[in-house]
């Protein structure tokens, strides 16, 4: 479930959102994802089991705080790494009086932004 | 003096390679949506562009060498602009 890296634009459902940020297992993870981490690094240092971690990061996924960056390693392995994709979590009421959910996201670096964009550009080809 | 077949063929290269880019980046900006990737698009565009555009002035008109020189340089100054605008657009 990779987060679109471009789909910033597309808000996460607030229920998502709310759940994720309701759980305390979930909470934990994002305190201590400092630098991008795999689950099983996760799993560590958030004192969380490894299955249960699996299943927070998807909650974080659904709910678009953290994103997933794969690395392939040299002996063609897999590595999923996890890192935190906001900044600030804003739930306030619409002009509708219905419950709005703002996430606002870490301004990305041109080198970061160059690799995003030539990813998207490579899954045309 | 260099066989104008030399230069026809590397420009004619350099028109196709250009131009499956560009057209790739304008595809995945269709799919995204993302100013940041169509700026990526019109910027290789126009890099291609001053290379044809040199091109056609070069061969077809056939007038000063230096036309064409100035134009394909100046598209491509403004072509790698909209690039390096592109790494820091949203």
């Amino acid at each position: 479930m990779v987060r679109d890296p471009f789909g910033d634009d597309d808000a996460p459902e607030l229920q998502d959102v709310l759940d994720a940020l309701d759980d305390p297992d979930c909470r934990a993870i994002i305190t201590e994802l400092e630098a991008p981490m795999t689950a099983s690094e996760l799993s560590d240092a958030a004192d969380v089991p490894l299955s249960t971690t699996y299943r927070k990061l998807d909650l974080l996924s659904e709910a678009s705080l953290l994103s997933e960056r794969t690395e392939i390693r040299s002996d063609g392995q897999h590595t999923t790494r996890y890192e935190v994709a906001f900044d600030e979590v804003r739930i306030a009421l619409d002009e509708q009086r219905s419950f709005d959910v703002g996430i606002t996201r870490p301004e990305r670096s041109p080198d970061e932004q160059l690799a995003a964009m030539w990813s998207e550009v490579r899954k045309e080809t | 003096m260099t066989h104008p077949f030399v230069i026809v063929g590397l420009k004619t290269a350099t028109l196709f390679l250009g131009g499956m880019i560009t057209f790739y980046a304008f595809r995945a900006y269709r799919r995204t949506r993302s100013p940041a990737l169509r700026a990526l698009a019109i910027g290789f565009g126009v890099v291609t562009l001053g290379s044809l555009l040199a091109g056609a002035i070069d061969q077809v008109l056939q007038v000063d060498r230096e036309l064409a020189l100035i134009v394909e340089s100046g598209l491509t100054a403004v072509g790698f602009a909209v690039i390096l605008y592109s790494l820091y657009a949203e």
